[in-house]
C-alpha cells in the first residue's frame, strides 16, 4: 500500500514538474544576468511583439520585448497566428504572454539565447498608432526652409558676380 | 616656440570648406526626408525638413560670408576636416533629437558622432518603433563616415588644390589609388555602390528567405549593409544581428564587413585584374593570421568556461564575434550583458584585442590598423637582424602592399606614434569609466569599442550612463576616426589664435 501511494506521490510530482513552470514572470534583465539559473526551466514571460513574425517550416521566431531588451521565442506557427499586430512606427504590438523553456545557449540554434513556446496568449491587443503633426515644427520646418532658399539665392547673385567680375577682368 | 596668429582669411577659407562640407551633409539628409515621404511617415518628415533647411541656410551663410579669392593650402584642408566633423553632428542630431526617441540632445550628439565615425554604440531609446526615415539616417550617416564626410566633398569639388588633398588626409586617408584625387575619392564611391547594389540583394533575398516581407526583407537588407561594408554596427531593430534569428543571415553579412574591412586600394586592384594582390597583400595576410589567432584565444576562454556545450555554437557565437570586433563592425549576436556574464574576462580579452588592432588601412574600419602592425613587427624583426648580423651587412626589411614597399624610419615613427596614441586613448577611456563606477574590465572594452569605432557594448553604453562618460565616448569615436593628427593640428591651431604673434 504504501509502495502504491509513494508511486502516486511520484508520478503527481514529475505530472507537476513538467506542468507548471519553475519560475513565474521572469524579466529579460533577470534572464541575461542570471542566465544559467533559468537554463533548461520553464519560465513565463511577458512582452510586446515587434518587428517580423518570421516562419521557418511548421515553426517560426517572433521578437517579444518586455521593458527592457527584445527575446527571441521559437513556436509553432499555429501559436505564431494568433499575434495579429508586431510593434513599428505604425503599429503598437500585440502583448504576448509565453510559457516554456528558457536557453542562455540554445544547443538547437547553436547557442542562442531563445525562449521554446509550449504556450502563448495575447494579454492585450495592438493597433495602429497615429503621429500627430507638430504644428510648432512645420512653422520651424517652413521658416528655415524660405530662409535656405532666400541665402541659396542670394549666393547664387553673389557668386554670377564675382565670376562676372572675374571674368571681365575687373577684379584679381 | 614662435606661433604664427592667424589671419581672418584663413578663418574665412576654413569657414567656406566647412560650408561646403555643411551643405553636403543637408543634400544627404534629403534622401530620409524622402524615404519618410514614402512611407507616409508625415511627422518624421518634418524633422527632416527642419534638419534639412537648418543645414543649407548655415551652409548658404557660410558661403555668403566666407567668400574668398584664395585657394584653400593644405593647413587649411586639414583644419576643416575635423571641425566638420563637429559640425556633422550637431546637425546630423538634429533629426535624431525630434524624433523623440533621446532623452537628450547630449544622446543624439553621441549616436550621430557614433554613425559617422561608423562605431554603432548607441543611446537611442525604443529603436523598435523607430520610423523608417529616421532608421534610415542612422545608417546613412555610417555609409556617409565611412566613405568620409570630405571623400563627398571632394567627389563634388573638382579641382587640384593642395589644401583639398590636406582634406583628404586629415580625414585619415593617405594613400592615393589614383593620382589625381577626384578620381580617387570616384574610385572610393564606385566600389561602394557596386558593393551597396550586391550587398542589399544578398541581404534582401536571405532576410525574405528568413521569414520577413519582402519590402521589410529589401530595406533592412540595405540598411544592414550599409552597417556592415561601413564597418559601423548600427542595425534597424533593438537586438542587432540576434534579431533575425538566421544563421544565414548571420553569414551574409560576414563577407561585407570584411569587404569594409579591407583597402580602397586593393579592391581597386582586385577590380583592375590584379586578384594575386590579395594573398600577397601584408595587411591581408596579417588580418588572416590575427583573426585566426585571437579566435583561437576567444574559443580558448568560451572552452575554459564551458559556455557552449558543442563546437558548432561556439564557432558560430565566437567567430561571428571576433570577425565582428576586427573588421570593426560591432554587430552582435549575442547580448551586451552576456560578454561579462556569460563569456568572461579571458574570452573578452580576445575580442577586445581584435577591436583594438582594428582593420586595413584605407579602408573603412577604425583601430591601430594591419598595416601599422606590420610595419612595427617588421622594424622588430630588422633590429633583431642588425643585432645579429654583422655591423658591414646592409639589411632592408620589405613588405608588401600593392608593391614592395621598404621599411623607413619615417613610416616606423608614424606607425608608432598612432599606435601609442590609440593605446593611451583606450586606457584613459578605460580609466575614466572606472572612476565613474564601472568595472575595468567593462570600461575599457567599451573604451576600445568607442575609439576604434567599433560598437560592441559589455552593458556600459546606456541611456542612464553619466554625461561625463557620454562625452567622453563621443570624443573618443571622433579621434579614433580621425586618427589624432587633424584634431592636434586643430590644437595647434586653437593655441595659435590665443598665443600666436
Amino acid at each position: 500500500m504504501i509502495r502504491v501511494l509513494v508511486k502516486v506521490l511520484l508520478v503527481i510530482m514529475i505530472l507537476f514538474a513538467l506542468e507548471l513552470p519553475a519560475y513565474g514572470l521572469t524579466s529579460s534583465t533577470e534572464l541575461l544576468e542570471d542566465g544559467k539559473k533559468y537554463t533548461g526551466k520553464r519560465i513565463i514571460f511577458q512582452g510586446e511583439a515587434i518587428g517580423d513574425v518570421m516562419k521557418r517550416g511548421s515553426y517560426g521566431w517572433v521578437n517579444l520585448r518586455d521593458e527592457e531588451i527584445a527575446v527571441g521565442v521559437w513556436a509553432p506557427v499555429g501559436m505564431l497566428e494568433k499575434i495579429k499586430y508586431t510593434g513599428d512606427y505604425d503599429h503598437r504590438g500585440d502583448t504576448v504572454e509565453v510559457e516554456g523553456v528558457f536557453s542562455q545557449n540554445c544547443k538547437e540554434h547553436e547557442g542562442e539565447i531563445d525562449i521554446h513556446a509550449e504556450s502563448l496568449k495575447i494579454v492585450e491587443a495592438g493597433g495602429k498608432v497615429a503621429h500627430s503633426v507638430d504644428v510648432k515644427k512645420v512653422l520651424v520646418g517652413g521658416a528655415l526652409s524660405l530662409l535656405a532658399l532666400t541665402l541659396f539665392t542670394v549666393n547664387r547673385i553673389q557668386k554670377r558676380r564675382t565670376v562676372g567680375f572675374v571674368g571681365r577682368g575687373l577684379t584679381k | 616656440m614662435f606661433l604664427v596668429r592667424p589671419r581672418l582669411v584663413d578663418f574665412k577659407i576654413i569657414g567656406y570648406y566647412l560650408g561646403k562640407i555643411i551643405l553636403g551633409i543637408g543634400y544627404m539628409m534629403a534622401i530620409p526626408l524622402f524615404i519618410s515621404l514614402f512611407n507616409q511617415e508625415w511627422a518624421s518628415a518634418l524633422d527632416f525638413v527642419i534638419g534639412v533647411g537648418l543645414s543649407l541656410s548655415i551652409g548658404y551663410l557660410l558661403l555668403l560670408v566666407c567668400r574668398t579669392g584664395r585657394d584653400i593650402g593644405w593647413i587649411h584642408g586639414v583644419l576643416v576636416v575635423p571641425v566638420a566633423w563637429l559640425a556633422a553632428m550637431v546637425l546630423g542630431a538634429v533629426p535624431l533629437y525630434l524624433s523623440g526617441h533621446f532623452l537628450s540632445f547630449l544622446d543624439a550628439l553621441f549616436d550621430t558622432m557614433s554613425g559617422f565615425a561608423t562605431t554603432g554604440l548607441t543611446l537611442i531609446q525604443d529603436l523598435d518603433h523607430l520610423s523608417y526615415g529616421h532608421n534610415f539616417w542612422r545608417h546613412l550617416t555610417m555609409f556617409i563616415g565611412g566613405q568620409g564626410i570630405v571623400v563627398i566633398t571632394i567627389t563634388l569639388i573638382a579641382g587640384g588644390a593642395s589644401g583639398i588633398y590636406g582634406m583628404y588626409i586629415g580625414e585619415a586617408r593617405e594613400e592615393k589609388i589614383l593620382p589625381n584625387l577626384v578620381q580617387t575619392a570616384r574610385v572610393i564611391w564606385l566600389v561602394s555602390f557596386i558593393f551597396l547594389g550586391t550587398g542589399t540583394i544578398t541581404l534582401w533575398l536571405v532576410g525574405w528567405q528568413a521569414g520577413m516581407p519582402p519590402l521589410r526583407a529589401l530595406f533592412h537588407g540595405m540598411m544592414v549593409f550599409m552597417a556592415a561594408f561601413d564597418t559601423g554596427g548600427f542595425s534597424p531593430q533593438s537586438q542587432s544581428i540576434l534579431y533575425y534569428h538566421s544563421i544565414a543571415y548571420e553569414f551574409a553579412t560576414i563577407p561585407f564587413m570584411v569587404a569594409g574591412a579591407l583597402n580602397f586600394a586593393l579592391h581597386y586592384a582586385l577590380f583592375t585584374g590584379n586578384h594575386r594582390e590579395i594573398f600577397k597583400n601584408a595587411e591581408t595576410l596579417t588580418l588572416a593570421i590575427t583573426i585566426a589567432l585571437l579566435f583561437a584565444l576567444t574559443a580558448g576562454g568560451l572552452s575554459q568556461l564551458g559556455v557552449y556545450g558543442d563546437t558548432v555554437s561556439l564557432f558560430r557565437r565566437g567567430f561571428y564575434q571576433i570577425i565582428s570586433a576586427h573588421t570593426g563592425t560591432g554587430f552582435m549576436t549575442i547580448y551586451g550583458a552576456q560578454f561579462p556574464n556569460l563569456w568572461g574576462p579571458f574570452a573578452m580579452l580576445g575580442v577586445a584585442f581584435a577591436m583594438g588592432l582594428g582593420a586595413s588601412a584605407g579602408s573603412t574600419a577604425g583601430g591601430i590598423k594591419a598595416l601599422r602592425v606590420v610595419t612595427m613587427w617588421k622594424s622588430f624583426v630588422l633590429e633583431i637582424k642588425r643585432m645579429v648580423l654583422p655591423p658591414s651587412a646592409v639589411i632592408v626589411e620589405k613588405y608588401h602592399h600593392l608593391k614592395e614597399n621598404v621599411i623607413e624610419e619615417r613610416l616606423l615613427l608614424n606607425a608608432f606614434f598612432i599606435s601609442s596614441a590609440y593605446i593611451l586613448t583606450y586606457v584613459s577611456g578605460g580609466v575614466i569609466g572606472t572612476y565613474l563606477g564601472y568595472p575595468f574590465v567593462n570600461s575599457l572594452f567599451e573604451s576600445i569599442s568607442a575609439a576604434a569605432n567599433v560598437g560592441l557594448t559589455s552593458g556600459v553604453t546606456a541611456p542612464s550612463m553619466p554625461d561625463a562618460l557620454k562625452v567622453v565616448y563621443i570624443i573618443e569615436m571622433w579621434v579614433g576616426r580621425l586618427e589624432f593628427l587633424s584634431i592636434m593640428a586643430l590644437v595647434g591651431y586653437a593655441l595659435s589664435v590665443v598665443r600666436g604673434k
